[in-house]
């Protein structure tokens, strides 16, 4: 899976915030919200295609978790992009 | 996930995005700047880049050029008409941008402060040469229809 658009995160007030840059965003204007695992995800999303095995990997690799926790995140992150239609599989 | 920029705005104190367009050439360009709009505190004042809503719900970025009597007179840094907007349709100031990765900020960064002195200075030239130019291009199209 990967993202539809091209994105920048920035930290703006102490919030990470994903904004879409480039020409293909056409039908996408706005901004995603993120918190710090958010934003690591979304930044690893960014640079290529990864599958839902290797970003859990990633994520037990960055933070202390365990399996079982990091898969939750990973869905529920996962589910909010599907959502507002940002992750093409 | 989804909300209109007033709600991220009230909620949140700023919204970050891109502009479409060229009217805000040559310092905003479509898609490419990421800008930090805030919530307005008090009365914007002259040369701020503010964001508001026309009647048919279009959102604009453009720049106030003078300010009278609760009316605000803005213009984009690449138009040459003004617009009479009350002071109280103001959505958000434009509080800087980021340019690659570059933040330049608009109450700061003495290079942005440079190139609106500058552009306004010049308003009257660019104001000509702009008239002159659609003025040679009728007449070419004259001449050839």
């Amino acid at each position: 899976m990967k993202l539809k658009y091209q994105f920048v995160i920035r930290e703006v007030a102490g919030q990470h915030v994903a904004v879409a840059v480039g020409q293909d965003n056409g039908s996408f204007n706005g901004m995603v919200k993120l918190n710090a695992t958010g934003a690591y995800l979304m930044g690893l999303l960014n640079r290529r295609q990864y599958s839902r095995e290797e970003l859990v990997e990633a994520l037990l690799a960055k933070y202390d978790v365990d399996r079982e926790r990091a898969v939750s995140t990973l869905d529920a992150f996962l589910n909010t992009l599907r959502q507002g239609e940002l992750l093409s599989e | 996930m989804k909300g209109s920029i007033e709600q991220e705005l009230r909620n949140n104190g700023f919204v970050l995005m891109h502009t479409v367009g060229i009217s805000m050439r040559p310092m905003l360009h479509e898609r490419r700047e990421q800008n930090l709009i805030r919530s307005p505190q008090g009365l914007p004042r002259a040369n701020d880049v503010v964001l508001y809503r026309r009647q048919n719900g279009q959102y604009v970025l453009h720049r106030i050029i003078r300010s009278r009597g609760g009316v605000l007179y803005i213009r984009g840094d690449n138009c040459y008409l003004c617009e009479k907007v009350p002071a109280d349709r103001i959505i958000g100031v434009l509080r800087g941008f980021y340019r690659k990765d570059r933040y330049i900020d608009c109450e700061k960064a003495l290079l942005y402060r440079g190139y609106v002195w500058l552009w306004r200075l010049v308003y009257p030239i660019r104001y000509l040469c702009h008239h002159i130019h659609r003025g040679l291009w009728r007449l070419r199209y004259r001449k050839w229809k």
